[in-house]
């Protein structure tokens, strides 16, 4: 006879899980250009910008999202909308964030004719500027939506899990596939396509998946958890997070762990300068993939065994000793592809495992962490606390790319612009030597070993994180019958209920 | 979707961008109107359309792989506890 098990009623179906899921694809497809890997390149190499300019920008912008990632989540917790407090931005963002990204990737082909530096930095801040606004306002309501599509917490594992996975196959359409394999065919002219023709084509394209995917969260995903109706103070957001215990622990883990994410900067440069062919890129993350839906396909599993915390930990210290085996597997051989590419394979599809963890664990615990405040002020502060997971996600991208692009010239990578008779202008890069050694091994040393061992100190913060256990259990247990309650007696009044005290 | 265009309440049609909580006909919050009934009804829908994946994948199984498995584990059939779950009210 089979055993009776209680199962936890579900309440986001197959449809809605996915077209949450797809959504992300679309989100992710546009954003997979900027991040590090290629954004540098493109300033750099294809705009033709000094790379002391682009570290620049990439660092003010980044200080600037420390500002706008909060200001957005204060303003969608102040949304009060019969559509719910996330849905209205996430049909209104898809359309001007796919005219941001073509100005963006088109900024070189536009400007082609001008030999203005200045010209092309101003371009360069409005448009990265325009892009950052228009992406964080549909970047903070859709990770908000995680934890308010469902009161019960294995749909939103269940929707984290699933938009992670969509997200990285159809986001690594862009990164793993489109864009390095038309960087190499145009560079070994297979293609009759400059790389600004290139990156121009790529923004198009990104701009269709954002208007055809990033659209169906607010189609299609609904808003299940009971808000309470009033609306707070812009500054009580704000207020709020302070006593947010392990909303903080979160940030300082995230915010240390920041300077690991150099290693997506080297790699780009590792393969196009030490490797010579960026599609090498293009099969490490396909090989690394497996590894990813090893980790999508057994994160149920190893859940009923860890908790949040644990994983976290877990998921910092393997990939650190990979990155680290890695190193010195390769020191000697960093230039031999044939020998560098099945170890950097087999540390990727190791580490994938645990990627494809954390990437739903970190987003799990914010939402764990928006329980635990609605539990202790009766404020339910998606917009505030996903405000921070989508920040720290920036400022790791753009400080990691600013630190990644200032230290190119310190390990002897320079690069040089020639004006060529038709007028336009090429940049040449150049590989030298730093500290006794050559440029290639620092690429490949920034590559592996270091992002592995900055990575460990965002492993501190945890030691001190309480939100786990019986504790969270008790937490979600009285929420549930806390917001029945509170469902009840705005259906009896009809108007503002105040469910704190 | 469909249950934005009419108040759940009254029954009354909602224009596409009034966006206040409350119904212009009836008054009554349109967000947290009868939100466990509503919740009831999107815990049936989920459940049916788990049951049809899982029915889905039953006729595709021709080598009855998923029902040996959970024979095996001593855990009920997926198609079952699907058709067996009901929301808790």
């Amino acid at each position: 006879m089979m055993k009776e098990t209680k199962k936890e009623v579900r309440y986001v179906g197959v449809r809605e899980n996915l077209l949450f899921g797809l959504a992300n694809g679309g989100q992710c497809f546009s954003y997979g250009m900027f991040s590090g890997s290629y954004l540098s390149l493109f300033f750099v190499k294809v705009f033709g910008i000094p790379t002391g300019a682009v570290a620049t920008m990439l660092l003010i912008l980044g200080i600037w999202d420390t500002v706008n990632d909060p200001i957005m989540g204060g303003i969608v917790d102040k949304t009060r909308t019969r559509y719910g407090k996330l849905r209205p931005w996430l049909l209104f963002v898809p359309i001007p964030l796919a005219i941001s990204t073509i100005l963006f990737w088109g900024g070189p082909l536009l400007l082609q004719n001008t030999r203005e530096l200045t010209v092309k930095i101003v371009y360069m801040y409005i448009s990265y500027l325009m892009w950052e606004f228009f992406y964080t306002l549909g970047d903070v309501p859709y990770w908000s939506l995680s934890a308010a599509l469902s009161p019960s917490p294995s749909d939103r594992t269940r929707a984290i899990a699933t938009a992670r996975f969509l997200s990285g196959l159809i986001g690594g359409i862009a990164t793993v596939v489109m864009l390095p394999v038309m960087i190499d065919l145009s560079n070994n002219g297979k293609i009759a396509w400059s790389l600004k023709e290139v990156f121009a084509a790529c923004g198009v394209v990104s701009a269709v998946f954002i208007v055809g995917l990033f659209s169906l969260a607010g189609l299609f995903v609904k808003e299940r958890v009971v808000q309470q109706v009033e609306e707070t103070s812009f500054f009580d957001a704000f207020r709020f997070l302070g006593k947010n215990k392990p909303l903080l622990l979160i940030i300082l883990s995230n915010v240390l762990g920041t300077v690991s994410a150099v290693a997506g900067v080297f790699g780009a440069f590792y393969y196009t300068e030490v490797l010579n062919l960026m599609s090498w890129s293009s099969v490490i993350s396909v090989v690394g993939g497996l590894g990813g839906l090893v980790g999508m396909a057994t994160i149920a599993l190893v859940k009923k065994r860890f908790d949040n915390r644990q994983l976290m930990i877990i998921n910092k210290v393997i990939p650190a000793i990979l990155g680290t085996l890695a190193f010195f597997a390769g020191s000697r051989h960093y230039d031999v592809w044939y020998i560098v590419i099945p170890i950097i394979a087999a540390k990727n599809i190791l580490s994938g495992v645990f990627d494809a963890y954390n990437s739903v664990v970190s987003t799990e615990i914010i939402g764990d962490t928006v329980d635990y405040m609605e539990w202790k002020t009766g404020i339910r502060n998606e917009g505030m606390a996903f405000s921070v997971l989508t920040f720290v996600g920036k400022l790791q991208g753009r400080l990691s790319t600013s630190l990644g692009t200032a230290l190119l010239p310190v390990i002897g990578y320079f690069v040089t612009e020639q004006v060529l008779p038709d007028g336009t202008t090429e940049t040449i890069s150049r590989c030298t030597e730093a500290f006794g050694q050559p440029t290639q091994f620092w690429l490949w040393a920034f590559f592996t070993v270091f992002p592995a061992i900055t990575s460990l100190l965002a492993i501190i913060p945890f030691h001190f994180y309480s939100l786990r256990g019986d504790k969270l259990r008790e937490i979600r247990a009285e929420m549930k019958l806390r917001r029945e309650r509170l469902a009840e007696a705005e259906e009896t009044t009809g108007g503002a209920i105040d469910e704190r005290g | 979707m469909k249950e934005d265009k009419f108040c759940p309440h009254c029954g009354g049609k909602l224009k596409l961008f009034y966006l206040k909580q409350t119904c212009p006909h009836c008054g009554v919050n349109l967000l947290t109107y009868n939100m466990e009934a509503r919740l009831e009804q999107d815990a049936q829908k989920a459940a049916a359309e788990v049951d049809a994946l899982w029915n889905r994948l039953r006729r595709l199984d021709k080598a009855r792989l998923i029902e040996k498995h959970y024979t095996k584990k001593g855990k009920p059939l997926p198609w079952e506890s699907a058709e067996e779950q009901t929301p808790e009210a």
